[in-house]
């Protein structure tokens, strides 16, 4: 039995599909046209008015996010900016210090057990200039019990004394990375991962949660929320592990789980060290994949982050820091990327500095010759720096670009003050070079790095504001059309899923997203005020949480 | 006194250097020492097996660096299984990858298992001159011989001359002292074992000398290390100051103090460098063993 979908509104992505109704089968779009049409065409067909009022589109697909976004909600949210759980509570964000531990003192006081670690995450120190949150905070809200604050980084941690006395970290202790007062006793913070493991369980239990499969499920109901249909895990947990593969393959291929999602494997989180093996492992993984869970991608991390001064640049940043770090000797990245090109599989690199594009850009002509194999999908990740000229070379290549134009709001205004500078930052994520290249473009949310939401995003891209009011680049700017593309067959297509999501055009998979406002109507200026009402994947419906 | 914490240390440097050329001839060494070795390279934490097979099991992911779960529980995993082992290593070593930074691996060695002994980093003398200017990676190949107690200059055999010369250059680099060989003795590159688990057979490579400190407070002894003369490489023992003992401990141009983990007897053993001992390294022994260091060190 078919079903026509009856909507308000329809935007297909598809410029030969137009109508106000859909008519599916079996999960899979049959027709789009007018409603009155399909319906005299199959007279047998059933009539679903549940988005007569609404607006749909095909559900958004986000290249490049990690599943912990939804297992961190495991614990406290006391990030800088509003940031809604799976549940669809929207959490305020905690602006001052004083508000971190007002929320901290709340979840303490609902907590029965005394003894139990107080988790939270998502605080960011670059918001507080001037400002450090301490052990000395912490013991406001509980001398007794052990307060863990990890922050939106992941390279650094806020622990209370409670916690320091419980894991013996004291005047004694001695790493770099535990940084002390005057007096010579710690003051709370751990840095990096040695010095973050002296907190023991707070941390390890934390970290382990992320890739249960609670966490798992969190996720599925995030992509959800945002009307995200199809959503890429760039590197969470290896998949090298059987376990960790069967954990991916019990939580998403179960029915009620809302979202495709395309998981790729990244070497440097473990797996096999020899790079025939990688390859035979993904080709391997690729096999078990099902309509709803992928495998097949590979990521590899070449440098760091721009607000956290650790991705590579050419130009110094404004204030003095030094250069990032690569993760990957720069030598080494064309022999590693070499056989995951040669066997086909989808290679997606991590790029937020223009030297790592560069770097980049070098390993692919060599492992390729300079002359790529057709239809490579080989895509920059993040690429919030890459300058025209490495654009130019990408188009040569055929490569394409997933921006993270989220950028702008949560972090534009660091960018211009402290990071690379107002011309810098006015060139950052520069979508309409992209486009005006031919060079196949997505933008995402990274989350948990910033909240997952298609439509924030594409806010972001088409508005380029920051929170103080400033417009970075108004030249690169996308228009709805450009940006909601790019939410939907742009990520499609470096993820190579295109024939199947992306569009809603007669064959594809029945995976949609219903709105409360057209976004075309909305304008550029509203598209993050829209409410997303429900998805739709492989036509059965998943209302918002 | 809780159990004695496993020396560990980190051996750095770029790519093909020859980190994993040291290693191998470390682990197939006629030493008698049980050392376990971490390879935290790209993908899974290896630990090398044909020394830990019983106890390894399943390998534990990580990431070289990288932000993410596996960053914190990899190294961390790895690290607690080591120590698990029965009977424990005597001796841990960390290789890390060609980018890595040996001084922030280097802190897993002040976990509370471990005791961090330091940082080696391998220069290819062929190959170092031109990465250190490198626009891509000079920065980080000149911020790993700034972290390193001891710098040794690899592929000694095949070119000596540029090894020789290699060697002056680095002193002029980096604070560290220089070794230039294939064949180092364990002594310079893990210290010697102070609790006197096994011998070592002589080498001329270095000479040592060992004597029993007076009884001195910390700062002294902070002071005593801090001031020891060029060629010592290596210091490592345990002081008494009343009812405590202190670990002092000197690896290259680094010196550190603090409280032992073990009863032992006291004992200070220091590694130069060379086949002769340094004319100044008697004397300065001697203020130790007197217990009078005084103000002038």
């Amino acid at each position: 039995m078919s079903t026509i979908l009856r909507t308000g509104a329809l935007h297909t992505i598809d410029p030969a599909a137009t109508g106000d109704a859909v008519h599916i089968a079996d999960g899979r779009i049959l027709g789009v046209g007018s409603f009155d049409e399909l319906r005299a065409s199959n007279p047998d067909a059933g009539v679903d008015d549940r988005f007569a009022d609404a607006v749909v589109l095909p559900g958004f697909v986000e290249a490049h996010a990690h599943s912990m976004a939804g297992g961190m909600w495991q614990h406290l949210y006391v990030g800088y900016f509003d940031n809604r759980d799976p549940d669809g509570r929207v959490w305020p964000g905690c602006t001052t210090l004083d508000e971190v531990i007002d929320r901290l003192r709340e979840a303490d006081a609902a907590l029965d057990d005394p003894n139990a670690v107080l988790r939270a995450w998502g605080l960011d120190p670059i918001y507080f200039p001037g400002d450090r949150l301490v052990a000395e905070h912490l013991d406001r809200v509980s001398t007794t019990r052990p307060i863990f604050v990890f922050h939106a980084s992941l390279h650094l941690a806020t622990v209370n004394t409670a916690l320091m006395e419980r894991e013996g970290i004291n005047a004694d202790t001695m790493m770099d990375g535990v940084p002390k007062d005057g007096a010579g006793n710690p003051i709370g913070e751990l840095q990096e991962p040695a010095a973050m493991s002296l907190a023991g369980d707070a941390l390890i239990g934390m970290v382990r949660s992320f890739m249960a499969p609670p966490g798992v499920r969190a996720f599925g109901d995030l992509a959800r929320n945002a009307g995200v249909t199809t959503i890429a895990d760039l590197g969470s947990g290896p998949i090298a592990s059987d376990a960790i593969a069967e954990m991916w393959q019990q939580v998403v291929n179960d029915r009620d789980f809302p979202a495709r999602v395309s998981v790729f494997h990244n070497p440097g989180q473990g797996g096999p060290a020899g790079l025939d093996d990688v390859t035979a492992l993904i080709l391997r993984r690729r096999a078990e994949s099902t309509d709803k869970l992928r495998f097949g991608g590979v990521k590899f991390v070449l440098d760091g982050s721009i607000q956290g001064y650790t991705a590579r640049v050419t130009e110094p940043y404004v204030n003095g820091k030094d250069n990032g770090l690569w993760l990957i000797p720069p030598d080494q990245l064309a022999e590693w990327i070499r056989p995951v090109i040669d066997a086909g599989l989808l290679l997606h690199v991590h790029c937020n500095g223009d030297q790592a594009v560069d770097v980049l850009l070098a390993a692919f002509t060599e492992a390729t010759g300079g002359q790529p194999p057709a239809d490579h999908r080989t895509t920059v990740q993040h690429s919030q720096l890459t300058r025209l000229d490495q654009y130019e070379r990408m188009a040569e290549l055929g490569m394409g670009a997933n921006l993270f134009s989220n950028h702008f709001w949560y972090w534009g205004d660091q960018h211009v003050d402290l990071t690379v500078g107002p011309e810098r930052a006015a060139g950052m994520n520069a979508a309409a070079t992209v486009l005006s290249l031919g060079i196949p473009l997505s933008i995402h949310c990274d989350a948990s790095v910033t909240p997952l939401g298609s439509l924030h995003v594409a806010w972001c891209a088409a508005n380029r504001q920051t929170p103080s009011g400033r417009v970075l680049g108004p030249d690169e700017r996308l228009d709805v059309g450009q940006a909601m593309h790019a939410i939907t067959m742009g990520a499609a297509s470096q993820l190579r899923m295109d024939h199947e999501i992306g569009s809603i055009t007669p064959g594809k998979r029945a995976d949609l997203v219903a709105l409360d406002t057209d976004p075309f109507v909305a304008g550029a200026e509203g598209l993050r005020d829209i409410n997303v009402l429900s998805t739709v994947l492989g036509g059965e419906h998943h209302p918002v949480g | 006194m809780s159990t004695p914490k496993i020396p560990l240390t980190v051996i750095g440097g770029y790519l093909g250097a020859g980190k994993t050329t040291l290693v191998n001839r470390i682990l197939t060494g006629d030493h008698g020492r049980r050392i376990a070795v971490i390879v935290n390279d790209f993908g899974d934490v290896a630990i090398d097996e044909a020394l830990l097979e019983p106890a390894t099991g399943g390998l534990r992911a990580l990431a070289n660096g990288c932000v993410c779960c596996a960053a914190v529980d990899g190294l961390a995993s790895a690290l607690a299984d080591v120590a698990a082992l029965d009977p424990a290593p005597e001796h841990v070593i960390i290789e890390v990858s060609g980018v890595g930074d040996p001084w922030a691996v280097a802190q897993w060695g002040r976990t509370p298992r471990y005791e961090l002994d330091g940082v080696v980093v391998v220069v290819d003398p062929l190959a170092i001159e031109r990465w250190v200017v490198d626009p891509y990676v000079g920065d980080t190949v000149r911020a790993q011989l700034g972290a390193a107690d001891l710098l040794l200059v690899s592929h000694a055999d095949d070119e000596p001359e540029a090894s020789e010369r290699v060697a002056e250059w680095l002193i002029n680099m980096a604070p560290a002292p220089v070794i230039i060989g294939s064949d180092v003795s364990l002594s310079l590159l893990l210290g010697r074992p102070t609790l006197g688990i096994a011998s070592e057979r002589p080498h001329a490579d270095h000479v040592t000398v060992s004597f029993t400190p007076a009884t001195t407070d910390r700062d002294v002894l902070q002071a005593w290390l801090d001031a020891a003369p060029d060629g010592v490489v290596r210091v490592k023992g345990f002081v008494p100051d009343g009812d405590d003992l202190f670990a002092g401990q000197r690896f290259g141009h680094r010196s550190e103090v603090r409280r032992a983990s073990v009863a032992v007897d006291p004992v200070m053993v220091v590694v130069c460098a060379g086949s002769t001992m340094p004319p100044e390294v008697g004397p300065w022994c001697a203020r130790l063993e007197s217990g009078q260091v005084g103000d002038g060190v």
